[in-house]
């Protein structure tokens, strides 16, 4: 019973690439729709128009000072895909090139110095680093980026170790190194691209972590400030209005709950092209 | 309360259809997955106390054909024709009937023994379970049950033998436990899928004669899957020659072998008789393009003590050799006997604890680190071709990249033209179209591959090209091919070959001196005629004699 | 029940009955004497508990009048009545005050109050060395002597018209002796309630004094439970946490709450002012056309209506509107952009300027901030917001003055004073103001003194000094039941003097709350993982050697004395002193100094790192800054809320993932695994407060099944205990259970295709057999770095639950700590959860090893 799930499973799970791709594009079009239009301009202010219900003018209502949900969230889309998009882009410059590092031939100091120095980062509570970074430097969408990508890059590295280790173990890295290259020249000639697929996985797996600890920041408070709008302090801000305004809760939640599935879908896609079934 | 050795039989078989058949009937078999045709209209008989050599080259549909008896194909396998037990259709029955007759009336042994057996359970109840799934018997009774039947296959061993764990053991050992599992129950039919092919000759032998025995002693039938003529040619009663999902020739062992008709039974048995080599001997007094002396190779292990330094593994203990100009030195023994290490240190890949390699008179590869300018110079004059034809290539790089690669060694890089001739010479050396210096390797077969492989050592026209176990992945057709190319090529170049090999049958084809080499020494070396025809070292002796040969 | 019956059962078996039987008791009794007792919320917890040596409101709100009991006091309208002086006279030269004392007055502590003890209150408050907040106050007292025993005399070195107003406040209540040292952490007063207990992190508990020298209270027993989050103060009072909410911080649920016949609602206002804060000090703000323009700027009515959802009132000036000697002076500058404009141009700054909006956490800010830039940017004022933790805004605002603008109440009583000081953070400075407090400070008749006030509030509005926003309303909401809750007061303390439950007979006995043993259950559970931790060491070292070990621990113990420095010097570079955070606004220097002296503060880092990190050696984690108490005690406490929430989220997450992990991968492919694979993908995807918030709104406010949150404590019994963490365990387990099931059913999956599947299908074992008997133990190997990664997750991960379901742990303890500075305590417990990390995965990565056969040989891969 070696085949598990040929033609149906691999026809559903191209529906989730799709579907997946589907989402994050149509996530990231916002964010970057965002960048030069609104319906309404989110940090607009209008008292008496808060706390509308979904209506024509505003699809997805008014918050309790009466801005445009619908505008905040897409403003809050490019806010929370420029923060998971930075730090995943930090912990895979820093990260990777680390990975390749530790995983040279002959491998010693420099590898168990790597991975006990990526030991160290995993040891510490992630988020309560993040906190503590956004305490020490201010809050803020920098800072947040600057906390989130700081765990991303040992998981860069070691995923990166990982792969490169068994790509190591091919032959063709001994044919290069007959062929008179250096550990660092095979390993940006040969193992890196051969890792590109294994990489985009987990950095769409570190996209979708990224969003929810963005979320999880700006709900208490270290995220982006205000007026920029973000979906975790939408969130917060909601809880108190949870009986007048259900709305206010939903929309940003329901918007991280899809784009975190999409990239998920597409994430899971991805891995399945790399290692297609037997 | 059932005996072991005692033959356990389905209660629904009546003594007179066992009589009017063959114990086991494959009528009609087919197999497909999706639209690929397996096995095609498939008929086999094979009778108890009697052995079937199941023989083909890869992807004959041999394996298919055995795990199609079990009914343990793939999921979306379809199968239609008729499998009998004792004249009982297995074809016919539910999962659950199956379940209850594979282990007790059919046994399987499969080619893996290193995977094939569960890493977290001990030998003892992994056999047991066999019993405890079929019969209802006490965990002691079905634990001294097994203890028998690991004592029957030559696990008798010290105290304690039923609670190792695989780990514990080598491969041959494994694959007794492995064949105690599926004879537990003393099963009527027993299956062996390319048994040996995965082991050391002298354990091959061994298991080859285990297997023999339990057919002689409990008149078993079994079906022994192989690709290795020579294999079949000792033990078995009668051969079917399977190739494309078809049986193409079948019949008695020794008529059959000497009446192979069929293009593909005649391919199989020319491939496995490898004919030794019969070359000139060379002229010795020209300076050796390579010469290996006392070198000594160690890995660490891990410390056991605070206080005293762990013992290094000494993987190559003081090995020395030579390779004059043209010539083809074999360097045989079994896995784990520091061939592969001691090579790494001839290719200057690491360094040796001891000894020196000398390549063209000067120093490449010794205990100093030498500079790296002058390893450079001197890479050139020594290639390299693997094992592997799948991983030999970087899957991204198109052919001519990957022949071209080691340009990198020469201090005038040649042109984009001048580059795009030569890796098309050397794709004509080696029996391929210029042509496909576009392609990417994926796009070719095994043997294609290692063409390529070939032709990327050739490129930057070495003195001397290694090779580890570059044939051993192969299938024999295409082996006989490769092992043709590179004797045309020494000829032609006058390259220097090492040919490292555990397969003594295909170093005897190729080499003119062999090394044998057993625990990381060498213990015995010379012309390979001389040493095949007397071996001076036990050892080698053992090994000639484990060997199988056809006739 | 017979004894035969009983034999039968295993001893074990016995055992559980009987304490089945018992908790059910137990649990009969705990409801047959609820009521009488009063849980009511606050946003803020005291940092102390002593009033006298720290300004926070919070203790006043908590002790004053219920606890601490002072010579005086206020009444409603802002005027001084007798408490503990049942009369006084004033010397004709305005030079001294007598004091005629209640007679029979007992402190908690067992000791009387007379004239001794009234004069070793004030002096102790006065000493050189005294931290007391408000010391300045009572600069003008020169002398304070006992005449006899119940009468007291101050003499003053001047005439000082607000010294009865001074003694009237939280911080000169009056102390025993005996008893006033340990006042921070076991208050003990005069008042009509003792001192209970505290939950730090969770609540303060008081209970009846029954020898009370007045009027006894009726309630036997009060908890002030701290809840600063907005929602989460919504959720328990819908949810019935808690009975009353003495100063309610999310307005814009407040009309919901006055429109619910179960609740109660008061609308009052407080003594604080709120102003949008103006540096002087930076040129376009130091001009008064400018801050005149600002004036007009303000549109009051929007900033009440958008920040404070209608609530409180427009003032024109820095004094209250109920004060008797209040003029309204909101007229003064009327909501006028056009005026605004020309003034601003007037003052050269016709294209406007930029400004930078520091804020301080609350809702009144941080939602006023936003509108008032707003407002400002109509007008050509370009303010950019920056949003500060109290401590920063402390440090960067209040003591740097690093500011253009700011929003903040300003909560003290009569604290017009403030625009009289030099170099106060405003940095507004004018020598007729100043003439003025003088004046008022030497003036006792009152129409005078009306007039005076009256010319202050003229003085501050002209000068434009500050954007008076509004007066802070008091929102108080109660469970309609109690009756006689007292909210509106000057000090805006709760007083219980009166309070009682109209559903209950009144019962005079006070019914005692046994002070529980602190549970064993925690010692054995650490016992228990010792144990193990042994037991693999020892097993370990037999397999692999001591030098294995060694090495292993060696690494370990590096690593941690990396982290250590690594939080250390975090830890050091926070900005914000938390000696200004603990002192508050208005502490003195010298009394700032003498307790960074106090808590070690003043030396080099180094010593001070090396002294923490010998301390932690011997298992002492220093003292808190705050809380006055060792570390560990607190972490210890806390862990009695994370421990069994991280191991409950655990064991919740492997009972759901296991199932759903084994029969995906049984029905590979199929139905029912595309299904259980969906299911799995939309856990992955959640994130887990926003679960959190989802359950509460559901299962809390919908269908009461629960409570929103909060934790009764362990002695309260298990059950209560296991429900309350029930719903954040879940919130946690959701996205953890997702994670392990798909681990779980890739690895089964991947362990199906081993060949020894293959020879155990073909021995005869069939799918469920092969599943559970050859795929599951080995797909368990990498499952368990899962758990243990899991594990120290769910220890340290639950921060943001811990805030959904205001749950006393470690997490919100350090969230706590930073926002207060607590510096040891935050680098106490990161390294502490370090540790646990660096242990599981020590631990785990043991497991592993002695599991996994193929890493069982000496260098085997």
């Amino acid at each position: 019973m070696s085949v598990a799930d040929t033609r149906n499973g691999a026809a559903s799970r191209n529906a989730g690439l799709v579907i997946g791709a589907a989402i994050t594009a149509a996530f990231v079009g916002v964010a970057v729709i965002a960048q030069i239009w609104t319906p309404y301009d989110p940090a607009a202010l209008s008292i008496v128009h808060k706390l509308q219900s979904p209506n024509l003018h505003h699809w997805f209502g008014t918050d309790q000072l009466g801005r445009d949900v619908l505008s905040m969230l897409m403003a809050g889309a490019k806010n929370t895909v420029g923060v998971a998009l930075l730090s995943v882009i930090i912990g895979v410059f820093i990260g990777v090139p680390l990975g390749l590092l530790a995983a040279c031939p002959p491998r010693g100091a420099v590898d168990e110095l790597i991975m006990r120095g990526n030991d160290l980062v995993f040891g510490f509570p992630s988020l309560l680093l993040a906190i503590l970074i956004s305490a020490v430097f201010g809050p803020g969408a920098v800072n947040a980026i600057i906390a989130i990508g700081i765990f991303n890059i040992p998981v860069f590295a070691r995923v990166t170790r990982g792969g490169a280790l068994q790509l190591w173990t091919r032959d063709y890295c001994l044919a290069a190194q007959v062929a008179g290259k250096g550990p660092i020249r095979i390993s940006f000639e040969h193992i890196l691209p051969n890792l590109v697929s294994l990489l985009a996985v987990q950095g769409t797996i570190q996209f979708s972590l990224g969003v929810i600890a963005e979320a999880g920041l700006s709900y208490v408070g270290l995220g982006a400030q205000p007026p920029t709008p973000s979906w975790g302090r939408m969130l917060n801000e909601a809880q108190t209005l949870a009986a007048l305004a259900p709305s206010l809760a939903l929309f940003p939640g329901s918007a991280m709950l899809l784009f975190v599935l999409g990239l998920n879908l597409l994430g899971e896609g991805l891995r399945h092209r790399r290692e297609p079934p037997e | 309360m059932t005996q072991p050795g005692e033959v356990i039989r389905p209660s629904a078989m009546t003594p007179a259809v066992r009589a009017a058949t063959g114990l086991l009937e494959i009528e009609a078999l087919s197999v497909s997955i999706g639209v690929a045709q397996i096995i095609k209209n498939l008929s086999l008989e094979v009778g108890a106390g009697e052995i079937l050599g199941l023989v083909g080259a890869s992807g004959s549909g041999k394996s298919m054909t055995a795990l199609a008896i079990m009914r343990l194909l793939p999921l979306h396998a379809k199968l239609s024709g008729a499998v009998r037990l004792r004249g009982e259709t297995l074809t016919d029955k539910t999962e659950t009937d199956l379940c209850s007759i594979r282990g007790r009336d059919i046994g399987i042994v499969f080619q893996e023994p290193m995977t094939a057996l569960n890493p977290l359970m001990s030998i003892g109840d992994q056999v047991a379970e066999t019993v405890r799934l079929h019969l209802c018997v006490s965990v002691a009774e079905a634990r001294r049950m097994a203890r028998e039947t690991l004592d029957l296959v030559g696990l008798r061993g010290a105290q304690g033998a039923m609670d190792r764990l695989p780990y514990e053991l080598s491969g041959g050992q494994r694959q007794r436990v492995a064949i105690a599992m599926a004879v537990v129950l003393a099963p009527a039919l027993l299956i062996a899928d390319e048994p040996t092919t995965a082991l050391d000759v002298r354990t091959q032998a061994q298991v080859l004669r285990l297997l023999q025995e339990l057919v002689r002693t409990r008149n078993m039938g079994l079906i022994l899957v192989t690709h290795d003529l020579a294999v079949v040619a000792q033990v078995t009663d009668r051969i079917a020659v399977m190739q494309q999902g078809e049986i193409v020739e079948q019949g008695a062992t020794q008529p059959l072998l000497r009446h192979l008709q069929h293009s593909s039974g005649r391919a199989l048995l020319a491939a496995a008789e490898l004919k030794p080599k019969r070359g000139l001997p060379h002229r010795q007094d020209t300076a050796p393009v390579l010469q290996v002396r006392d070198i000594v190779h160690e890995y660490p292990s891990r410390r056991r003590s605070l206080w005293r330094a762990a013992e290094p593994l000494r993987a190559v203990d003081g090995v020395s050799l030579y390779i004059h100009p043209g010539e083809t030195v074999g360097l045989v023994g079994e896995s784990g006997s520091g061939k592969s290490s001691l090579l790494r240190v001839i290719l200057a890949l690491e360094r040796p604890q001891a000894g020196e390699v000398h390549l063209l008179g000067d120093a490449f590869s010794s205990t100093r680190g030498l500079s790296g300018a002058s390893v450079r110079r001197l890479r050139r004059h020594i290639q390299a071709v693997f094992q592997d034809p799948y991983g030999s290539f970087d899957p991204q790089w198109s052919v001519e990249r990957l022949i071209a690669e080691p340009f990198y060694l020469l201090e005038a890089q040649p042109t984009a033209a001048e580059r795009r001739c030569k890796v098309a010479a050397a794709l004509e050396q080696v029996g391929l179209s210029p042509a496909d210096a576009r392609r990417f390797p994926h796009e070719f077969s095994g043997g294609q591959r290692q063409r390529i492989a070939i032709a990327r050592a050739l490129i930057v026209e070495p003195s001397l090209i290694a090779f580890d176990e570059a044939v051993s992945a192969l299938d024999v057709l295409v082996r006989a091919q490769i092992l043709a190319l590179l004797a045309e090529l020494a000829e032609r170049l006058r390259l220097a070959y090492l040919f490292v090999s555990h397969d003594l049958n295909v170093v005897r084809s190729i080499a003119d001196r062999i090394y044998v080499m057993q625990q990381g020494r060498v213990v015995e070396h010379g012309p390979t005629e001389a040493v095949f025809a007397s071996p001076r070292h036990a050892y080698t002796e053992a090994l000639i004699a484990a060997t199988p040969k056809l006739g | 029940m017979k004894r035969e019956s009983l034999s039968c059962l295993a001893p074990s078996a016995t055992r559980l009955l009987r304490t089945l039987l018992l908790t059910a008791l137990v649990l009969t009794a705990c409801g047959a004497q609820a009521a009488e007792r009063v849980t009511i919320g606050m946003q803020l917890e005291p940092p102390i508990l002593d009033p006298t040596a720290n300004p926070a409101a919070a203790i006043s709100e908590i002790l004053y009048g219920n606890v601490f009991e002072g010579l005086v006091q206020f009444a409603a309208d802002g005027s001084v009545i007798p408490k503990l002086a049942s009369s006084w006279d004033l010397a004709a030269d305005g030079l001294s005050y007598v004091f005629h004392l209640v007679h029979g007055v007992r402190f908690h502590d067992g000791s009387a109050f007379d004239a001794g003890s009234a004069k070793f209150s004030l002096d102790r408050a006065l000493q050189p060395g005294s931290v007391n907040p408000q010391k300045s106050r009572l600069a003008k007292i020169r002398a304070v002597d006992v005449v006899d025993r119940f009468t007291l005399r101050i003499r003053l070195g001047q005439r000082s018209g607000g010294l009865l107003q001074s003694l009237a406040w939280g911080a000169f209540v009056m102390v025993s002796p005996q008893s006033a040292a340990t006042n921070a952490v076991q208050p003990s007063g005069t008042g009509p309630f003792r001192f209970f207990g505290w939950r730090r992190g969770d609540s303060v508990t008081l209970v009846r004094n029954a020898d009370y020298w007045g009027k006894p209270a009726v309630l036997s027993e009060a908890t002030f439970k701290f809840i600063a989050d907005p929602t989460a103060a919504y959720a328990a009072l819908m949810a019935g946490d808690v009975d009353a909410f003495s100063n309610y911080p999310a307005p814009e649920s407040f009309p919901q709450f006055a429109a619910d016949p179960r609740f109660a609602v008061l609308a009052g206002t407080t003594e604080m002012e709120t102003v949008l804060a103006l540096n002087e000090r930076v040129p376009p703000l130091g001009n008064l056309l400018v801050r005149r323009a600002i004036s007009y700027a303000l549109d009051r009515r929007a900033i009440i209506d958008g920040a404070m959802f209608g609530y409180g009132t427009p003032i024109g000036s820095h004094f209250p509107p109920r004060n008797p000697a209040y003029v309204d002076l909101t007229g003064v500058y009327p909501h006028d952009v056009a005026k605004a404009k020309a003034l601003l141009a007037a003052a050269g700054y016709s294209l406007g300027f930029a400004v930078t909006l520091k804020l301080p956490p609350p809702s009144y800010a941080r939602r006023g901030g936003e509108i008032v830039a707003a407002e400002l940017a109509q007008v050509g004022i370009r303010a950019s917001i920056e949003n500060l933790e109290w401590a920063q805004w402390i440090d960067q605002v209040f003591t740097r003055h690093d500011f253009d603008m700011s929003i903040v109440g300003h909560a003290e009583p009569m604290d017009y004073d403030i625009y009289a000081r030099d170099d106060y953070y405003f940095g507004y400075s004018s020598p007729e103001f100043k003439a003025l407090i003088a004046a008022l400070d030497d003036t006792i008749d009152a129409t005078r003194r009306r007039d005076l006030l009256q010319r202050i509030q003229r003085k501050l509005a002209s000068d434009a000094v500050n954007g008076f926003l509004f007066q802070y309303p008091r929102l108080a909401i109660w469970n309609a039941h109690w009756i006689g809750l007292g909210f509106d007061n000057v000090l805006g303390v709760v007083d219980l003097s009166r309070v009682h439950d109209d559903r209950v007979a009144l019962r005079g006995a006070y019914i005692g709350r046994a002070a529980a043993a602190r549970p064993q259950a925690f010692r054995f559970a650490g016992g228990v993982l010792a144990a193990l931790a042994l037991g693999l060491c020892a097993l370990v070292t037999r397999r692999f050697g001591a030098a294995y070990l060694f090495g292993r621990l060696a690494v370990l113990i590096a690593t941690l004395l990396v982290a250590t420095a690594i939080v250390f010097v975090v830890v050091q570079i926070v900005p914000g002193d938390p000696v200004r955070y603990m002192m508050g606004l208005q502490a003195d220097p010298d009394v700032i100094a003498a307790t960074r002296h106090q808590l070690g503060l003043d030396i080099a880092p180094l010593q001070r790192y090396l002294h923490w990190i010998g301390g932690l050696s011997r298992g002492d984690f220093g003292s808190s800054f705050t809380y006055r108490i060792p570390v560990g005690e607190l972490i210890a406490e806390r862990l009695q809320v994370s421990l069994p929430l991280a191991v409950f989220a655990l064991l919740l997450s492997t009972m759901i993932a296991f199932p759903v992990g084994l029969i995906a991968a049984a029905g590979r492919g199929r139905a029912v695994d595309r299904v259980l694979t969906s299911v799995t993908q939309l856990g992955l995807a959640i994130p887990n407060f926003w679960l959190g918030m989802l359950l509460v709104m559901l299962f809390a406010v919908g269908f009461h099944w629960v409570s929103a949150g909060g934790f009764p404590g362990w002695e309260s019994g298990f059950a209560p205990g296991l429900k309350a963490l029930t719903l954040p365990a879940i919130a946690l387990a959701m996205p953890q259970a997702a994670i392990l099931a798909r681990v779980l059913r890739g690895a089964l999956i991947d362990t199906l295709h081993e060949d020894y599947i293959r020879t155990a299908r073909a021995k005869g074992a069939g799918e469920w057999q092969v599943l559970w008997r050859h795929a599951l133990p080995n797909a368990l190997i990498p499952l368990l770095t899962i758990l243990g990664m899991q594990f120290s997750f769910l220890l340290a991960g639950g921060v943001i639950i811990e805030n959904v379901f205001f749950l006393p742990g470690l997490g919100r303890l350090v969230l706590q700590a930073i926002v207060q500075r607590d510096l040891i305590v935050v680098q106490s417990v990161v390294v502490m959860l370090v540790l646990a990390v660096v242990m599981v995965t020590f631990l785990v990565d043991l497991a592993y090893v002695l599991v996994n056969p193929r890493l069982r040989v000496p260098g085997g891969a």
